[in-house]
């Protein structure tokens, strides 16, 4: 069978011990930061990466920061497709905005998650998916918007770990989503152009 | 994928007789050295990463049958179906049978270079299944039936105006009139053909950038996001990938990603990554059904014992070849395989044998850029020097190559004759060339100064200058 030719193959040329495990690494100091500073390196590189970061108060601000933000950048808001529970249950009516519950659709044009994390070191947010968040949300539509708490915000992908080990221990969803900006191509003509297959325009909502 | 590398003379001089290819090659890779340069002074502590890197590469293969094997448990206890394939001919019959039972018809791709290594398009196909690239480069080369010419950058070697005429070609079912004169209009016309597939596919196929034990999942790094929808959408997922893919732990393939990501593009993160575990679980609205994972030796275990073990450390960023002097001159096709630069000239003979392929490792000039660069320090110039002495050991050579090297190899062996033959020859050069410094012409071979200079010698041989500055004269 080839599997196990494979391995006998493997077996037969690793004569050599097997090097013994790596000891557990750090982040780089220079990528470290925490608390307040991992707030601020946070705003700094995604926005770097042309993500618009916008700050809330409080879950029930969010509905109004949307619908600015919206109007601000000139896109058309009328439904956002939202299936986390704790967003859906915001006053979106409140800011003149309606919702459309579960999974995205290819039509939608505007789609909200929640993340699990933010790293700073990059700017970058994690995305677990799950009925709350299915993972579509943040692939097919031209505009995606991400809610993060404040608290969730941390300095490294190590920090970002241990989050995602705290809530799923060894069996991870079916898939972590680590989004690092929106979509982008450099294929033709070796110039960058936003919203090659996925989001042409990524905001941040910090809760 | 069709193996062209015996016409490589043949095929760079025409890379370098083209002016299309010249002017689409002048514009890119400098921009990549210029951006990785940027992200790698942007994290002091880059060299150490590196260093990390290797080592966890190192390791993992040093043990690669037990991380395997508990990548394989895992990935089974989440939901997937592990296969394995000796060779390119099992793999491809593999994946054409888990298409096969999904009633396919068309199958949408992520971008993936061991399934152009093991040619599943043409396969594919041949069994009546349409296949579309959904990468934005390997979509525009399909159209054109060409191979990637960069393993990042799959149609660095073509212009915007290529494309703008591929598309009106090829979109025919679009308004002639329309305008595409940017590479903004392009990009918004290939996703909307593109999304059109990737609704309608029933299975999508990705490769993997690394394959992680612990967890049971792949990881794939896109800046389009295509790979995403590539698994999410269609009904069945397969995951092609090599065996050294293996990562032990999410942990080490941190560090693989902060060297991956600025070696490659200068970017500190890819676009997207994603690290998917299984298929859809019983609550998830969206997703796969199937999650099939297809792992492939295909010459890999031969590499872990024939001296080339290093090169399988590789995380395919393709900053060796976007700091080639020999890369930048002639582009990808030229290589004639799938690996082009300085990574395909020590992969491809490793892959198919020397016999063939003996040009590859010879198309460098040993400048070593490509290490410098390498994020986990491969030694690709001595493993290309060593492919180089078993080309001269069984490659095929001409009879001169041979009486050249045979002459040498006999002085060279024998100091007492070299010191001669060098000291009298040094002599009569410096005498015909000390005047003006260099030469202009020479006897033989005849061609070489069109390109480059020869200094004249000085008068004392290497060896003579040594032994004066051991015993400390003064120069």
């Amino acid at each position: 069978m080839s599997r196990e030719s494979i391995l006998t193959r493997i077996r037969a040329a690793n004569t050599a011990p097997a090097q013994p495990p790596l000891k557990p690494h750090a982040a780089p100091a220079s990528l470290n930061s925490s608390g307040a500073g991992a707030i601020g390196r946070f705003r700094t590189t995604a926005v770097a990466k042309g993500v618009t970061v916008v700050d809330v108060d409080k879950p029930a601000a969010l509905p109004l920061a949307v619908a600015r933000t919206l109007t601000a950048t000139n896109l058309r808001a009328d439904t956002i497709r939202v299936n986390d529970p704790k967003l859906c249950e915001l006053p979106w009516h409140d800011a003149s905005l309606a919702i459309a519950r579960g999974a995205a659709d290819p039509l939608d044009t505007l789609t909200l998650s929640s993340a699990l994390a933010a790293v700073a070191e990059t700017g970058s947010l994690v995305l677990g998916s799950g009925p709350d968040n299915p993972c579509a949300l943040a692939f097919l539509p031209e505009t995606h918007l991400v809610a993060i708490a404040r608290s969730n915000i941390v300095g490294t992908f190590e920090d970002a770990l241990a989050i995602l080990h705290t809530r799923y221990a060894d069996n991870l969803p079916r898939a972590i989503n680590i989004i690092s900006g929106a979509s982008r191509t450099g294929d033709i003509g070796g110039r960058i152009v936003q919203g090659a297959h996925g989001p042409r325009q990524l905001f941040v909502f910090i809760i | 994928m069709k193996l062209d590398t015996a016409h490589f003379p043949a095929n760079a001089a025409a890379a370098l007789a083209n002016p299309r290819l010249q002017s689409a090659l002048a514009k890119l890779p400098g921009g990549l050295v210029a951006q990785r340069r940027a992200a790698v002074a942007a994290v002091p502590e880059f060299e150490a990463l590196r260093e990390e890197a290797r080592a966890i590469r190192d390791a993992t293969l040093s043990d690669l049958a037990n991380h395997l094997e508990a990548f394989e448990a895992k990935a089974t206890a989440m939901g997937s179906h592990v296969h394995w394939a000796v060779d390119a001919a099992e793999a491809r019959l593999k994946i054409s049978d888990v298409c096969r039972s999904a009633n396919a018809r068309l199958v949408i791709k992520g971008k993936s270079m061991v399934t152009e290594e093991i040619g599943l398009n043409a396969h594919l196909e041949g069994n009546g299944i349409d296949v579309v690239e959904s990468d934005l480069g390997e979509y525009i080369i399909q159209k054109r039936g060409e191979a990637p010419s960069h393993i990042i950058a799959p149609a660095i070697h073509l212009t915007e105006a290529d494309v703008e005429a591929d598309f009106r070609s090829y979109h025919t079912h679009l308004n002639p009139d329309r305008t595409l004169g940017t590479p903004e209009s392009l990009v918004a016309e290939a996703r909307a053909v593109l999304r059109q597939k990737f609704l309608t596919a029933d299975v999508g196929i990705t490769g993997a950038n690394f394959l992680i034990s612990e967890t049971g999942s792949s990881i794939i790094v896109t800046n389009e996001g295509n790979g995403d929808l590539t698994q999410i959408l269609p009904r069945v997922h397969i995951v092609v990938a090599t065996i050294d893919k293996v990562v032990p732990t999410l942990d080490q393939a941190i560090t693989l990603l902060r060297v991956l990501a600025r070696s490659a593009t200068g970017q500190d993160m890819t676009a997207y990554t994603t690290i998917a575990t299984g298929p859809r679980r019983a609550d998830d609205l969206d997703g796969p059904s199937e999650c099939h994972i297809v792992l492939i030796d295909n010459g890999r275990t031969e590499m872990l014992s024939s001296g080339m073990r290093e090169a399988l450390r590789c995380i395919r960023c393709g900053a060796c070849m976007n700091h080639c002097p020999v890369y930048n001159a002639i582009g990808g096709h030229a290589y004639g395989w799938v690996y082009p630069g300085p990574i395909g000239a020590v992969l491809t003979p490793a892959l198919l044998g020397i016999t063939e392929t003996s040009h590859l490792p010879n198309a460098s000039t040993f400048c070593g850029s490509c290490e410098t660069v390498c994020p986990v320090k491969i030694p690709l110039v001595s493993l290309m020097r060593s492919w180089r002495d078993r080309a001269h050991d069984q490659g095929p050579r001409t009879r001169t190559a041979r009486l050249w090297s045979g002459t040498w190899a006999y002085a060279a062996t024998r100091p007492a004759l070299y010191h001669l033959l060098a000291r009298f020859g040094i002599a009569i050069a410096s005498a015909f060339g000390r005047r003006k410094g260099h030469f202009r012409t020479l006897p033989f071979p005849r061609g070489w100064l069109k390109h480059r200079d020869l200094p004249a010698p000085q008068g004392r041989t290497f060896q003579q200058l040594w032994k004066e500055t051991e015993r400390g004269v003064p120069r």
